[in-house]
């Protein structure tokens, strides 16, 4: 369960890079050919993804050897309710449920693409318990939906 | 929050004549021969050589020095000191000095514990374990950055020129020491930013979200011997009392934000200390600006800050709508009697700012680690609406 959700929102931060510039933006923030992992314990359940010349690749445990920064939830009930939309990863961060290997600043920069993910992924009665005040996106909800259910490898 | 953390193993000695006990308690850590570490001001203020003097009347061992320190704590700085730690034969560490001094003696005694080479090989947050042990006290020379007691350092990293964090409990000294000898010749400025970056971390720490009733406690406090003590400190310096009262809020307000961190004042100081702007200067002019930008958000608990700051008969006397406001109002008119009295400025292009250079300062900003702890998300552009406010 905890890899199917962290592979959907692999797909939905590809999605959003491709529609909201805001996310491209802090994309670019990030140093080039960065390597991101986001690992689960105690199970080590993870998903890694490759950031180069502006697009993410998703990579297999063979296809890479150091990883530059990994957001590591101490364990699955703490990941579900961020993954869920049941709390946000810096109120998780607050309650020392995370831990982070690499830049912390990085790291903060991941953060602001996950709640903008979080806020085109949920419903509003969802996000908006999240975030004071919300971040603002700049495509429909209905378009991220359809690309992310039809838009192919993106 | 559901669920909270507090670390602070820390033992303080407070008062007249603390620094004797350096001996006593780096001999209860079974240590003998400490690595000194200061900065090149506090040796030419005297300072070193004072306390150097009170500890080889004590039969301390103080011939292993370290002096060199720049005011920004930096990667390379960190690995010479821990090289020469090793090769110099010391078994503890003592840091004498401000934030730069204590963060950079931090970094020493992370790569020393940890068996590393290289501070960049332990960057993160919660991943460094105890590993081996190091005597360490902290003796700080200002009344402001709280360092003494908090799990976080921050570092300069040489090659990028980024400031990063570094955040463990293992960073924590076993011993601080506030003695009130060390910062009597503390100039006023100082003694007036230095405080007001305390009453920063003590305000942050009341109202971020990783707050929890522990470090309320400790921040309520703080607040209350700063606004009690500073002015009395400024208008008589020769009086230890309110300098000691000041040393204390500092170190109490630095245990408030390790445990609860701090938000946007930080998050923009931060950037700033890349320009050079000095961070308690940063802290009080950039204050009562994010005070005013997380009002909407924060009403209550600046509400309950008002009574902390300005004491029961004023808070009763405004209304409870008004009281956010007031808190807003008091602590800029506060900010604004510090810089009168010691003649500090409180706009950034005093400082060298310009307009130019707020879209650079807005991107470090949100990339702070304190940005994600902030109360109410904010964005480059809050940022820079807030630094045309201060410029």
């Amino acid at each position: 369960m905890i890899k199917f959700v962290l592979n959907i929102l692999i797909r939905a931060i590809k999605v959003g890079l491709k529609l909201d510039t805001q996310i491209a933006q802090d994309v670019l923030c990030l140093p080039k050919k960065y390597v991101i992992k986001i690992n689960v314990l105690p199970k080590n359940k993870s998903v890694t993804i490759k950031l180069e010349n502006g697009k993410i690749t998703k990579l297999k445990h063979w296809q890479y050897e150091n990883v530059d920064l990994m957001v590591e939830f101490k364990d699955e009930k703490s990941a579900k309710e961020v993954l869920l939309g049941k709390t946000s990863l810096s109120t998780s961060f607050c309650e020392h449920r995370i831990k982070i290997y690499g830049s912390v600043n990085d790291a903060i920069t991941l953060t602001r693409i996950v709640n903008l993910i979080e806020c085109y992924l949920f419903p509003k009665f969802i996000y908006s318990k999240l975030f004071t005040p919300q971040p603002k996106m700049e495509e429909s909800k209905l378009k991220f939906y359809l690309t992310f259910l039809f838009g192919g490898k993106l | 929050m559901k669920y909270f953390e507090f670390t602070n193993n820390v033992k303080i000695c407070s008062g007249e004549n603390a620094l004797v006990n350096i001996v006593f308690e780096l001999q209860f850590l079974n240590a003998f021969k400490p690595l000194i570490l200061s900065d090149a001001g506090l040796k030419k203020a005297g300072t070193v050589k004072k306390v150097l003097k009170i500890l080889n009347k004590n039969n301390l061992d103080v011939s292993r020095t370290y002096f060199s320190i720049p005011p920004d704590s930096s990667t390379s700085t960190i690995n010479e000191i821990a090289e020469f730690y090793k090769t110099c034969g010391a078994d503890s560490i003592i840091a004498l000095g401000g934030g730069s001094v204590i963060d950079t003696a931090k970094g020493v005694k992370l790569v020393l514990s940890q068996e590393k080479d290289d501070i960049m090989t332990l960057t993160g947050n919660e991943v460094i374990n105890a590993g081996k042990k190091i005597p360490f006290v902290i003796v700080p020379t200002t009344c402001g950055t709280g360092s003494e007691c908090t799990t976080v350092a921050v570092i300069k990293n040489d090659v990028t020129h980024q400031k990063m964090e570094f955040i463990s409990s293992t960073l924590l000294p076993d011993v601080a020491i506030l003695d009130p000898m060390v910062i009597e010749t503390l100039p006023p400025k100082l003694v007036a930013t230095t405080s007001l970056d305390a009453l920063t971390h003590a305000v942050e720490a009341y109202s971020c979200k990783q707050n929890n009733p522990i470090s309320t406690g400790l921040a309520i406090t703080a607040i209350n011997l700063i606004t009690q003590n500073l002015f009395m400190s400024l208008n008589h310096p020769k009086q230890e009392v309110y300098k000691l009262n000041l040393l204390n809020a500092s170190t109490l307000a630095g245990m408030a934000f390790s445990n609860s961190m701090v938000g946007i004042v930080h998050a923009i100081g931060h950037a700033l200390g890349r320009y050079n702007v000095p961070h308690g200067n940063a802290m009080a002019i950039l204050l009562p600006a994010c005070i005013k930008f997380n009002l909407n958000v924060m009403a209550e608990k600046y509400s309950e800050l008002l009574l902390y700051f300005k004491g029961p008969e004023f808070y009763v006397s405004i209304l409870e709508d008004e009281r956010p406001n007031a808190f807003y109002k008091e602590v800029k008119h506060f900010v604004e009697m510090a810089s009168n009295i010691t003649g500090f400025s409180l706009k950034l292009s005093d400082y060298g700012i310009t307009e130019q250079d707020f879209s650079e300062i807005a991107t470090f900003a949100i990339n702070d680690g304190a940005a994600a702890i902030n109360p109410k998300l904010f964005s480059r552009a809050d940022v820079i609406e807030i630094l045309k406010q201060c410029l």
